[in-house]
Formats: structure tokens, C-alpha cells, sequence
């Protein structure tokens, strides 16, 4: 796939955003017709609005509050998770790392059963509030803790902060698993919910997660030209003038950030972080001027497609960490399979 | 322009790679650093830069000690070619020979047609514009070699330092580089420093020469005294002689 230019690219990506949204806000139980939806999704917009006309009140009430925000967070979460996994792929110089797999999964994983197994017989206990905290907690406490191990000796060995980040992981989730097995009453809903969901989002929640994922995106923008010379190596990044202990740490931060503030709102979804920066790279070529904004954009509407998926296509809803497993892992493979020019 | 002083340095504290190492490194000139593997030639490089610090001694930059100056002042001031470097991502050769317009670049990486020529005369200069749209990976090990050459031209600085700048390149582009580097040096006023093995390019084109052997200095000065038969042999456990050809020395390694 030869890198189209820029020009065709950006545009072509907000509006597959635009659609995916679109196409969000109209699918869902309660069946409205399309002219309503775009009514309701133009309502807000001066002259615009009032020219198309106003749908019924309760087209208004499904489309804003209830569609719109979940596709919101679908689309916040989906651009942070995405733009963490591509900065930290260009950080440590290797396509198979992104947030999760240095402590962020796990560690949320343990915060949220942990959090449910404490709570589960006290009475008036905000359990939704204690779960998020807990979640958010541990998730940066993992990826902490390796970050602990590999800074010994003064400089941080990225190498290592791999290695440790994924002992921590292994020891966090066998500690969950055993944590589920021996006190869940319930441990199939459980596991279903570590998987992931975007649904019953509220505006309140996205109003947290947005703007994290709106700074931490262009900070680590800002960031993108030590991204690119660290991914030469340290040494030649030091030669380009690059602050490299303070680069490294600060690219770091900002992507587990960026990514475990989607935790406590919806879970551990997995694979989103790993797989768009790919996709995106195939598109635009791995200068992070321009990867990390396609990532973003790209990974917004993976996710919102992936949520509409996991909520339309079957009678139940999906785990959404589970569709976008399916979904990601067979395009993945799909990539591999045509790809020519390797990308490491 | 560059002054190190009582180098002693490595990698972990009880193993010493440099062990009291003093350099001088004028503008104009062009230093080449000799030595066998292992004898500290790019750590001695490493520290110039700033990318290590020594355990003792002290390296300066126009009078200011590097470990204290801001990383993209010495970026600034020292462009660096490094001995291998292995991209971790397809980038496409001019995407690499921008990046040494990154020290100058502000937030935003403002003033993009300056760094535009810059980067064009840069790879003007090494003879490879025609390779400004093709992805490193599909370049020779030669051919990356120049383009790293160029992003430390593009960089605009002072001051180059290069490890084996010659390297996996045929005699063509290795005679071109050399000369490319002796005209910086003599024409712009550049300081030069770079490692090379070839002892008769290094007779050839070196104004000054250091010969390393286990971290220490074997001998410094002109190339012609500090590759003397004796100073090989003590360093390299081989012999050699010097012999001058129409008017040209040039050193002969004879078993």
C-alpha cells in the first residue's frame, strides 16, 4: 500500500469519524428514522438547525442523551488508546508495545475486582465510584512499579521497563484470577465486564475523559520529533538534541495517561492501542507529526464502529474489548498477510 | 572548539574504557581518531557529544563543560554520525535528513522552507537528492551511510563528529566523503573529528591524528609521526611502513 499524501488523508479520516458517529447515533433499540437523527444530530447548529426542522422530543432525548454520549466515549477512548500505543511503539522502537501490555491492563483488571470484591457486602457504598478509582489506581501503580524496577541505576532502560512491565502483568492477573475464583459469586459477569464497554456512558464521564485525551494528544504532538529521533536509539536521539531521560519520561506518562483514563469509565479494551498506530503507519508513514493525529482519528473511529458492533449485532450486548479483539486481530492478521515492507 | 581533558569513562564503574584521554579539537581541522576494536574510539566519541558522561575529567564545548549545556545547545553546535544505526520504523531518507533540522526547529517545527533547503543542499552536497523519496529499507548499507552523512550536514552545526564516516562505501563515495570533509574543514571553518580505520585515508586526510590503544593514547599529532611503523606495531602488533608515491604518502600494512 503506497502512502497516499496528506491531503486526501486527513479529510478522508474526519469524515470516516463523521459517519462512524452518524451511523452511531442511528442504530440502537428503539428504531428512528434517519431524517430524525440528522434533525436531531443539526438541531444545535445555528441556521443550520432551524432549517431542517426539529424532530420529536424523544428523538431528541435518544440521540443526545443516550447514543451521543456513548459514541463520545467511544470515540475519546479510541483516539487515547490508540495515540498512547503509537508514541510508545516509536518510544521503544518496536511495533508490539503499547500501554497495556507495560501494566495498564492488568493493573486496572486487578483495581476492578478488587474494588468489587471489597465492596460486595457493604451496604451504601458508591460501588460504580469505588470500582473507577480503584481501576485508575492500580493501573498507574503497575506501570509504576515497573517503571521503578527498570529506572535502577539512574538512566531508564526501556528494555527493561518491557520486561518488568510484563512480569508485573503476569503477576497481576494470575492475583485477579485467583481473586475471581475464590470470592466472585459471579465470576462469568465479572470477566465479561473486564472486558470492556462504552455503554451507559454519560456526558460527565466524557468530560473527564476528552480533555485528558485532548491535551495529552497534543502535548505528545509537541513531543513527536524526540518520538522520531528516539527511534534511532537513545544515542543517536542525544546527537539530534534531544533530552533523552526527560523525553523518555514524559512520553511515557502521558500515554499511560492517556490510556488508563479510559479504565475506570469503560474497562480494559484491549488491542485498539496495538493495532490502529499499524494501520495508520501503512497510510501515512511513521513520522509522528503525522501518525499520531491519523492514530487518533483512525482509532475514534475504530471504536465507535466497534461499539456500535458489539451493541447491534447480536441480540446481547458484546463485550466491546471482545469485539474489538475479533475485529482487530483478523484485520491485523489481514495487514500481515499483504503487507510488502516491513515495518520494523 | 571541543577540549576533553582526563577522560576516564565506561560503561560500569570497574571496567574502564577510557582511561585518561585528552583531546583538542580546533575549528578548521580535521582530527582523525586510530585505534584497534575495543580500544575506545567510539566511546571517546560518545563523550565529546555528551550522550556519556565521564566518571572523571572534564569535556567543553567553546569554553563551557557539555555535561551542564542543554542537549539541543550541543545539537546545535555538534552534529553527530553515528556507527550503526538501525531506524526503528520505515522513514523515508528525507524524512531522516530533516531530522537534523530538529535542533533548530521551534515547538512547531516553524520556518519549514528554511529547513527545506537546508535539508536539499545537504543531500546535494553528499550527491544523493535522487534519494530523498525512498524508504531507508530499501537502501544498501552504503547507501544509509550517506544519508546519515547528510542529516548531520543538514544540521548545520559547527562542529562533525563521525564514526567510520567511510564505512561500507565504495572507494567512489569514500574518496568523496573524505574530500566533502576536508572542504568543511577547510572552507567553512567546520571542526572534524572522525573515527577511521583506513590508516592511509587516515594519512591522507588528517590534519591531526590519535592513536588509541586499551583506553589510553598511543600517540598524537601529525598522521605522518603518530602512524609511524613503531606506533602501529605497539598498537596494532603489526608492521608497516610509510612510502611517498608522486608526491603523496602512503601507508602500507606488511603482515
Amino acid at each position: 500500500m503506497a502512502r497516499v499524501g496528506r491531503a486526501i488523508i486527513f479529510p478522508g479520516l474526519l469524515l470516516l469519524l463523521l459517519v462512524s458517529v452518524a451511523l452511531a447515533t442511528a442504530v440502537g433499540p428503539v428504531h428512528i428514522p434517519l431524517s430524525n437523527i440528522f434533525k436531531a444530530l443539526l438541531l444545535p447548529i445555528p441556521f443550520l438547525g432551524p432549517l431542517v426542522g426539529e424532530p420529536p422530543g424523544w428523538v431528541i432525548t435518544v440521540v443526545w442523551r443516550l447514543r451521543l454520549p456513548v459514541a463520545a466515549m467511544a470515540l475519546f477512548v479510541g483516539a487515547g488508546l490508540s495515540v498512547s500505543g503509537a508514541a510508545m511503539q516509536g518510544l521503544f522502537r518496536n511495533p508490539l508495545v503499547d500501554p497495556f501490555i507495560i501494566g495498564i491492563s492488568a493493573g486496572g483488571a486487578f483495581g476492578w475486582v478488587l474494588a468489587l470484591t471489597l465492596t460486595r457486602d457493604l451496604e451504601g457504598v458508591p460501588i460504580y465510584a469505588v470500582r473507577a478509582l480503584f481501576s485508575f489506581i492500580f493501573s498507574l501503580l503497575a506501570v509504576i512499579g515497573a517503571y521503578t524496577v527498570a529506572k535502577a541505576g539512574g538512566r531508564l532502560s526501556l528494555n527493561n521497563l518491557l520486561l518488568a512491565g510484563i512480569a508485573v502483568s503476569a503477576t497481576l492477573t494470575s492475583v485477579t484470577q485467583v481473586i475471581i475464583y475464590m470470592f466472585s459469586e459471579t465470576p462469568s459477569q465479572l470477566i465479561f465486564s473486564l472486558m470492556g464497554s462504552c455503554s451507559n456512558s454519560l456526558w460527565e464521564e466524557v468530560a473527564i475523559v476528552a480533555p485528558v485525551v485532548l491535551v495529552g494528544t497534543a502535548v505528545l504532538m509537541a513531543l513527536s520529533r524526540d518520538i522520531n529521533a528516539l527511534s534511532f536509539g537513545e544515542d543517536d536521539a542525544r546527537g539530534l538534541g534531544v533530552n533523552v531521560e526527560r523525553s523518555k519520561a514524559a512520553v511515557l506518562g502521558l500515554s499511560c495517561l492517556v490510556s488508563a483514563v479510559s479504565i475506570p469509565f469503560c474497562g480494559m479494551i484491549g488491542f485498539v492501542g496495538l493495532i490502529v498506530p499499524h494501520a495508520a503507519r501503512r497510510l501515512l508513514g511513521p513520522d509522528n507529526m503525522t501518525l499520531l493525529p491519523a492514530s487518533a482519528l483512525l482509532g475514534a473511529s475504530f471504536l465507535v464502529l466497534c461499539d456500535l458492533i458489539s451493541r447491534s449485532a447480536l441480540d446481547i450486548t458484546l463485550p466491546l474489548g471482545m469485539v474489538t479483539g475479533v475485529l482487530g486481530g483478523g484485520f491485523f492478521l489481514y495487514l500481515l498477510a499483504v503487507k510488502r515492507r516491513v515495518p520494523a | 572548539m571541543i577540549r576533553a581533558s582526563g577522560l576516564r569513562a565506561g560503561y560500569s564503574s570497574d571496567i574502564l574504557v577510557l582511561d585518561g584521554v585528552d583531546l583538542n579539537v580546533r575549528r578548521g581541522e580535521l582530527l582523525g581518531i586510530m585505534g584497534p576494536n575495543g580500544s575506545g574510539k567510539t566511546t571517546l566519541l560518545r563523550c565529546l557529544y555528551g550522550s556519556i558522561l565521564p566518571f572523571k575529567g572534564v569535556v567543553e564545548l567553546d569554553g563551557c563543560d557539555i555535561g551542564t549545556l542543554p542537549s539541543k545547545d550541543v545539537a546545535r553546535r555538534i552534529a553527530v554520525v553515528p556507527q550503526e544505526t538501525e531506524p526503528g520504523f520505515d522513514f523515508r531518507v528525507g524524512e531522516v535528513v530533516t531530522m537534523g533540522r530538529y535542533p533548530w526547529m521551534g515547538w512547531w517545527r516553524g520556518g519549514r522552507n528554511g529547513h527545506a533547503a537546508a535539508v536539499t543542499e545537504a543531500l546535494e552536497r553528499i550527491g544523493i537528492p535522487h534519494l530523498r523519496d525512498r524508504p531507508m529499507s530499501e537502501l544498501s548499507g552504503g547507501e544509509r551511510r550517506l544519508v546519515y552523512i547528510a542529516r548531520s550536514l543538514a544540521q548545520s552545526t559547527q562542529a562533525l563528529l563521525l564514526d567510520e564516516p567511510t564505512r561500507g562505501l565504495d572507494v567512489r563515495h569514500a574518496l568523496s566523503i573524505m574530500i566533502t570533509l576536508k572542504r568543511l574543514c577547510r572552507d567553512e571553518g567546520l571542526a572534524v573529528v572522525a573515527v577511521l580505520h583506513d590508516l592511509d585515508t587516515a594519512l591522507r586526510y588528517c590534519d591531526r591524528a590519535i592513536l588509541l590503544k586499551d583506553g589510553g593514547v598511543v600517540s598524537r599529532g601529525v598522521p605522518e609521526d603518530v602512524l609511524s611503523p613503531e606506533n602501529i606495531s605497539t598498537a596494532f602488533g603489526v608492521s608497516s611502513s610509510i612510502h611517498r608515491f608522486e608526491g603523496r604518502m602512503h601507508l602500507e600494512v606488511l603482515g
